[in-house]
């Protein structure tokens, strides 16, 4: 072969070569588009421009004391890319070990040996390379997580994979939970989250971004972006203590009744504000849950509580005088075909007056006074409840979902019989809900003046007003003081001589009326009760309404009195105690309960003043602005600062969950509890070192 | 006129670089966007008029060395690869570090890096070219012919391999080849190769017991790892590249449509290829292959013409190191190789590779001007003259 034909066939064969590996080129590409296409084209349409929502904050619920009650943190999922393209071979193999040491020491989910396998099998494994490690992290656990063997070489190198999200946490855990509520974002919403959902979501952001090299996102600029708007802070009247009182009086109730569920309205006479609204079901073995607002939801036959509304029509109109009596016979009054009305004591009451028919609550003679005086008049009668006393349509409170009451008026329904009015005269043939009658009986305590149920004072956004919700009154007048000043004694006398004896209070007055009613289920009655009490205290002076209501209670008792009573004793005797306006001389002897108690934590001003109306020394001088614990020994109280300074757990067992968690959170404990009542257990000991970030345990009965 | 008058050569070698160039600077126009994004503020145009202005500098290499005779690069090749040596000697040790490798040196006055191995690259293959020439009579010949040049390419590319293996792998490839296109013997090139395949395991180990020593060799490693390991596809680069050529589909997005040149790193160097079939299919992918076939098609063209041995060996060489850094630029982007990071002469950024680039082309049409110069007749006269024996080939340049 010639040099010039050797050259031409060499350079012939290396033409073809390069020609092949063109051929291979374009087989390789066809392979990644036809073979392989569907699997990177799905994989590319979930990388490419997208408008991205900027979640807005949503707004916090405080206490009218200004305490958080409802908030959004933000909480981290975590987990390892265990492929991350920086993770070397060196660097996972130097790493692995102590990565696995500290995640289970921090999260102590898991053996240090489980971590490892699991974070081999992410490693070796092709299709699950991503392990989640940890969900609902806070901040100070993220920022420590970053700082792990291995995650601190950043963030391709790393291989840490962080999601945030926001979660909503409600610090006092259970108390008033239905009422504030529960925001879901796709799904059943309940209570003021709910109610204001509108002004505590905010609007959230949009904007177009496009990811790029290194899993950023890249804005684009685009005219159509939107700027996130935080949510509005609302600013509840429930006062957190008093919800805690009424809570826990009403579980005990409920408890010691075996009674099916109740509710407790607390209401400031003179605005109407909602300082504690507690709804309770009772489940076997003591457990309890809050499952619906009863106190707003359920409209029922509210029977002799709305005995309040006869005599004030009565005495409105000027249809009876003090010494006119009607004669209860034996007890009960047939008014209609097969409608009888009885006493709830047999054999009557002989001849009674209208103050002695009220305070004894004598269905018959109340009944009987109703029907004479307005024979052919009943729709002054219903007028009366429906206009003036509103109990006949929704008083349109700010709260979703007010239940539509029912009162009839004998021109309107058509239903209307011979023995409606009677039957309407002691709280039958009608429905109204707990929140109602609370609001009427409030009107009576404020002078005639009734006021719309007031949940929420303002909005703020950042500490600056928005919008103030001032109270609102739903009748001016809905009945003359002259009636008021005649129907006031009544309603003490029912707690002074009458139905509710048992109320007796030595330091203020109460002025309620009780009430028992037959449950209705379908159209018959069975032997089932609501027991309620609905009143107001100090009666010289009322300042706070409060109306109690327990259902089917089975342990025999079943009284208003008996039943809703001692709660509504129990919650006015607390918040007299603590809230109501009066001469700091007068502590009762209901306070001296707080002897009992070893331990009491508060400000050292404040305890001083009540340890010196008590009568007991005081020892050991402190900063009035310090929050101080004392011990109470006979007639000897010690007080220690051991709050602020002392790095040691605080004992915390005899307190109620929201001053025990008050306590603890205040020094960077983590509080979980089970139970409810006061704090009987607590896992770490009182004297233990603190620590950041450490953990309790209480158990409360 | 004067201009387009003395323009000579293959017109269909012009045509291809015009419209090679013109590919070029529409990829690079579309996958500069995310570096115009972060270092440019958004202002896209301002990478695509530097690379329009490298590529009219290029064309104005190539017309400036086709004008040249090409014998006078035998000279040149001699004093290239001598002053070669010493300036990427200097580079490993004073070079500009980017990316964690010295590849780069300043230039003085006029302030810009240029890439060592570019220049070697240039120097050696016409090197090789020149000395197989000169040793025609008596190649067959161990230590005449063979061993003195396979001492300069060892040296060469060793002097490469540091900062840049992937160029000196290829560039001792491409003088394997023109070695045996200059008809040195096959068993010495086989020899060679497995000495060389010896020498790249002893650097290897060397790496993997020093790894300090040599600072590209985590990249090396991590990326072998990469291509060895990974069932899923490759890296992210590669899983990138991917999508792009899947989402071309056959006749692509259209220009300035792409996607993925906002995901894949270097979308207008390495991954080039992978964004032009995401936007022009695999019918424009298939297209821009073709362009260099029939590029290295007219370059054999020009050997089988040559008269002369240097001639022809320099065409060869030049044609074939620039076909073969293309199609393995290509091959990355496909996924037969492992990421190299060669660049696609002409076509992707990168101002000293398209300059250089550019001056291969001016040589390569060099010679062909000096054979289209000559009447058909007394080429292939002298075509049938030289099967007599192999003087007629051998030029001794003075």
């Amino acid at each position: 072969m010639t040099p010039k034909s050797s050259i031409l066939v060499r350079v012939y064969a290396c033409f073809f070569l390069v020609v092949g590996f063109a051929v291979v080129v374009i087989f390789y590409a066809g392979r990644i588009q036809f073979t392989e296409g569907d699997h990177w084209k799905a994989l590319s349409d979930s990388l490419t421009t997208d408008y991205r929502t900027i979640p807005a904050i949503r707004g916090n619920i405080y206490a009218s004391d200004g305490s958080l009650v409802a908030t959004s943190m933000p909480v981290y999922d975590i987990g390892i890319d265990t492929h991350a393209e920086g993770i070397s071979k060196e660097s996972w193999e130097k790493n692995k070990d102590s990565l696995s040491i500290m995640l289970s020491s921090s999260f102590s989910d898991k053996s240090k040996k489980e971590y490892m396998r699991l974070l081999q099998l992410a490693r070796k494994s092709s299709n699950h390379r991503f392990m989640l490690l940890q969900r609902k992290i806070s901040y100070e656990q993220l920022k420590q997580v970053k700082r792990f063997p291995l995650f601190r070489l950043g963030k391709n190198k790393g291989g840490l994979v962080v999601q945030e999200h926001d979660i909503r946490e409600n610090p006092y855990g259970n108390l008033a939970f239905r009422t504030i509520g529960l925001h879901r974002d796709n799904g059943y919403s309940v209570g003021l989250e709910a109610s204001f959902d509108s002004i505590l979501r905010g609007r959230p952001g949009k904007r177009l971004m496009q990811r790029i090299a290194g899993g950023y996102w890249m804005p684009i600029s685009d005219d159509n972006d939107v700027e996130p708007k935080n949510g509005y802070d609302l600013f509840t009247t429930i006062d957190m203590n008093m919800q805690d009182h009424a809570e826990a009086a009403l579980r005990k109730a409920l408890d010691s009744n075996r009674a099916e569920k109740g509710c407790v309205i607390l209401m400031e006479t003179k605005s109407g504000d909602i300082k504690a609204i507690a709804n309770l079901k009772r489940h076997s073995h003591g457990v309890f849950s809050e499952e619906e607002n009863y106190a707003i939801k359920e409209k029922t036959e509210p029977g002799s509580t709305i005995k309040l509304a006869s005599v004030l029509c009565l005495v409105e109109d000027g249809l009876v005088n003090d010494y006119e009596t009607v004669g209860t016979g034996n007890g009960t009054l047939t008014v209609a075909d097969n409608v009888t009305i009885k006493d709830a004591e047999p054999g009557g009451h002989g001849n009674l007056t209208l103050r002695q028919a009220f305070e004894h609550s004598s269905n018959v003679a109340i009944a009987k006074f109703v029907m004479s005086k307005y024979n052919g008049r009943a729709s002054v009668f219903a007028n009366h409840l429906i206009n003036d006393f509103n109990l006949g349509k929704k008083m349109g409170i700010s709260f979703i979902g007010e239940a539509q009451p029912k009162v009839k008026h004998p021109r309107k329904d058509r239903d209307w019989s011979d023995a409606t009015l009677p039957e309407m005269s002691i709280g039958y043939e009608m429905e109204v809900t707990p929140l109602q009658i609370a609001a009427f009986y409030n009107g009576v305590a404020n002078g005639g003046r009734m006021m719309k149920p007031r949940f929420v004072t303002h909005i703020e956004q950042s500490g600056k007003l928005v919008k103030e919700y001032p109270p609102e009154v739903l009748s001016e007048k809905m009945v003359s003081q002259q009636t008021i000043d005649r129907v006031l004694p009544m309603l003490t006398g029912v707690v002074e001589h009458g139905t509710a004896t048992n109320l007796k209070s030595k330091s203020y007055t109460i002025a309620g009326k009780t009430g028992t009613a037959r449950i209705l289920v379908g159209k018959r009655y069975v032997e089932q009760y609501k027991s309620s009490f609905a009143g107001f205290f100090p009666a010289s002076n009322p300042q706070y309404t409060c109306v109690v209501m327990i259902f089917n209670p089975t342990a025999g008792k079943y009284y208003g009195a008996l039943v809703a009573g001692p709660v509504f004793k129990e919650i006015a005797d607390k918040v007299y105690a603590t809230c109501v306006n009066r001469q700091s001389n007068s502590i009762s002897d209901s306070m001296k309960v707080v002897h009992s108690v070893l331990n009491v934590y508060g400000y050292y001003a404040d305890l001083k003043l009540i340890v010196k109306n008590i009568g007991i020394r005081m020892t050991g001088v402190l900063q009035n602005s310090d929050m101080v614990s004392i011990s109470i020994n006979k007639n000897n109280a010690q007080a220690k600062n051991e709050f602020q300074t002392d790095k040691t757990v605080p004992g915390v067992c005899g307190l109620g969950i929201r001053d025990a968690v008050f306590l603890l959170e205040n020094k960077g404990l983590r509080v979980k509890y089970t139970g409810s009542g006061k704090v009987s257990t607590q896992s770490v000991p009182k004297g233990t070192n603190l620590y950041k970030g450490m953990e309790i345990y209480l158990s409360l009965s | 006129m004067n201009f387009l008058y003395k323009t000579k050569g293959d017109l269909v070698l012009w045509m291809v670089v015009i419209l090679l160039s013109c590919v070029g600077i529409l990829a690079v126009y579309s996958s500069t966007g995310t570096i115009a994004f972060t270092m440019y503020e958004g202002n896209t145009e301002a990478k695509m008029l530097k690379h329009f202005a490298i590529v009219i500098l290029g064309i104005f290499f190539i017309y400036v060395c086709h004008l040249i005779d090409f014998r006078i690069y035998s000279r040149l090749s001699l004093f290239l690869v001598i002053l070669a040596a010493p300036l990427l000697l200097y580079t490993l040790i004073w070079g500009v570090d980017i990316n964690d490798a010295k590849r780069w040196i300043n230039l003085p006055i006029i302030n810009q890096t240029f890439q060592t191995s570019d220049l070697a690259k240039l120097a050696l293959i016409m090197f090789v070219a020149r000395q197989l020439s000169r040793v025609q009579g008596d190649i067959k010949d161990f230590k005449k012919a063979f061993l003195p040049i396979l001492l300069w390419v060892v040296g060469i590319c060793s002097l490469i391999a540091p900062a840049n293996l992937s160029t000196a792998a290829v560039l001792f490839a491409t003088s394997l080849i023109l070695m045996f296109i200059g008809r040195i013997s096959i068993k010495y090139i086989l020899m060679v190769l497995l000495a060389g395949l010896g020498a790249l395991s002893i650097l290897v180990l060397l790496a993997f017991a020093f790894p300090k020593v040599i600072s590209r060799f985590d990249t090396w490693k991590h990326r072998i790892e990469i291509y060895m390991e990974n069932d899923e596809g490759g890296s992210y680069q590669n899983q990138q590249a991917k999508i792009a050529i899947a989402s071309g589909g056959l006749i692509g997005k259209g220009p300035g449509n792409s996607t993925q040149r906002n995901f894949l790193p270097h979308p207008y160097s390495d991954f080039i290829f992978a964004i032009i079939i995401e936007e022009y299919g695999l019918i424009g992918g298939f297209i821009l292959i073709s362009l260099y076939l029939l590029f290295l098609f007219r370059c054999i063209r020009i050997v089988i013409k040559s008269p002369r041995a240097f001639g022809a060996l320099l065409a060869a060489g030049l044609a074939f190191s620039l076909v073969i850094q293309a199609f393995i630029n290509m091959g990355v982007a496909v996924n037969v190789f492992p990421v190299t990071g060669l660049p696609m002469p002409l076509v992707s950024m990168g101002g000293t590779s398209i300059l250089f680039h550019s001056i291969s082309f001016g040589i390569i049409l060099s010679v062909s001007r000096s054979v289209e110069d000559k009447p058909e007749e007394q080429e292939m006269q002298t075509v049938s003259e030289s099967e007599g024996g192999s003087e007629n080939m051998i030029i001794q340049p003075a």
